[in-house]
């Protein structure tokens, strides 16, 4: 595992503090969502299929800055649309590390270097470049369905890393995955020198594109065992080592669909990042409101099923990890006997 | 979807439900005569009084409106969703080609 001793720190004492409170249910990455508009249109994204008037709005840095302070979760991720689009982005990621939130920028790296080289970002330990990378160039620039975007984001990745700020890669891998390939690519980013690599099965999004390549919840257990069942010493992954067991078929969990909540233009979505059964006035309304149970591979619902998304998933390992000893010892097995 | 009212309270909550599930503009006949454009992104049917909320197209704002408001539900703008960009893609890469998305 590849999370700096400090962010583990804050995660694990948020984590501790939430228990001796005994709360059940509690937020750990808000999926902030400033603007849906994006330059890429991916097979498998389910996210941007809006009249234009609606891509052309975006939350105000205001707007943002209430959310993550009601939400109160110590890391905010800022996927989209393509955040760097945002145009409020270097004072809306400036404000959230000077409150010390551990922010996680979700791009697809087009406009990473052209950014940078505007001044709107200054390194710190509190700021992540979460790099959308699905593939090598063949499987990258077909998974966001145009030529050259795996160029453009390596280029990015270089200056970003030329410039001091930590960056990750952010994989979602679909029923088309090799393998090998996929090997092969955590190979070249690892030669990259990025700081982690994050993956996730995709989600099957009703309104994405592509629906006929999501991974079933058998197939992806049997892939992921593949690609990570003798994990090269090198790999360095920024996830918890269980949510990658949990992939192979090693842990049995449920989602934590509270664990990731999101916010963007229409207000709090029910129930995840993933579904939108509704939205809420406020953070609270949404923990109140929402009946979690119909939520969940365990639920029956038909739409959780196959879902194994780390938006879902990782929050669980997440508490197991830092809730018991027994997840402690496991998260630990893990890391060193398995090297995950 | 016709011009005849969803005043039938099932055919309402239906289609306020479908217009919820629809990514494209919807017209919202409203029972004082107003007709409203725009994007519904949220409805609540288990409110006290249960609403619709609408970014209308040529406005800022978001509109609340509650369901007793509301006459018929129009399917009048492009469904988003409904395109097949990736298939685009495909057929387009196959000629030698990737158009800019
Ligand atoms: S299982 Fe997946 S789709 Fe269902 S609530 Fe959890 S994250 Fe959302």
């Amino acid at each position: 595992m590849s999370v700096p001793i400090s962010q583990m720190w804050t995660v694990a004492t948020y984590v501790l503090r939430q228990r001796l409170a005994g709360r059940r249910r509690y937020p750990l990455v808000l999926m902030l969502e400033p603007l849906f508009r994006c330059n890429l249109a991916c097979a498998g994204c389910g996210k941007i299929q809006y009249p234009g008037h609606v891509l052309r709005r975006h939350l105000t840095v205001e707007q943002c800055l209430a959310a993550v302070d009601e939400c109160g979760a110590p890391m905010v991720s800022i996927p989209g649309g393509e955040p760097l689009m945002y145009p409020d982005i270097g004072p809306l990621v400036s404000a959230l590390v000077q409150r010390r939130k551990y922010v996680y920028l979700c791009t697809n790296a087009i406009l990473l270097k052209e950014k940078l080289e505007a001044g709107l970002f200054a390194p710190s330990k509190y700021l992540t470049f979460s790099v959308h990378m699905d593939g090598l160039r063949e499987e990258h620039d077909e998974a966001v369905c145009r030529d050259g975007v795996f160029d453009q984001a390596v280029e990015g990745i270089r200056e970003a890393m030329r410039r001091g700020f930590r960056v990750t890669t952010n994989t979602t891998l679909f029923e088309t995955a090799e393998p090998m390939r996929v090997r092969q690519f955590f190979d070249a980013m690892m030669d990259l020198g990025v700081e982690g690599m994050m993956i996730s099965p995709g989600y099957s999004y009703a309104k994405a594109p592509d629906q006929e390549h999501f991974l079933r919840r058998q197939r992806a257990h049997q892939l992921f065992r593949a690609i990570l069942e003798s994990p090269k010493r090198r790999w360095r992954f920024n996830q918890s080592p269980l949510f990658l067991q949990f992939l192979m078929g090693e842990q049995d969990y449920d989602c934590t669909p509270w664990g990731n909540p999101t916010y963007n233009l229409f207000g709090w979505q029910r129930p995840c990042y993933l579904l939108q059964e509704g939205y809420a006035a406020s953070f609270r309304e949404l923990m109140e409101t929402t009946d979690w149970e119909n939520y969940g591979c365990k639920s029956g619902n038909e739409r959780c099923r196959d879902c194994m998304v780390h938006s879902g998933y990782e929050a669980t390992a997440v508490d197991r990890t830092f809730g018991s000893w027994r997840g402690f010892r496991d998260t630990v097995v893990a890391t060193v006997a398995s090297r995950l | 979807m016709n011009d005849e009212p969803d005043r039938e309270p099932g055919a309402l909550l239906e289609a306020i439900e479908a217009a919820f599930d629809y990514r494209g503009d919807v017209t919202l006949e409203l029972t004082d005569g107003r007709r409203l454009v725009g994007y519904l992104f949220n409805r609540d049917p288990r409110s006290p009084e249960p609403f619709v909320q609408l970014f209308e197209r040529d406005t800022a704002g978001a509109l609340t409106i509650p369901y007793a408001a509301i006459r018929t539900v129009r399917f009048t703008g492009r469904d988003m969703a409904a395109g097949h960009s990736y298939e685009a893609w495909l057929r387009s890469r196959q000629a030698g080609r990737a158009p800019d998305a």
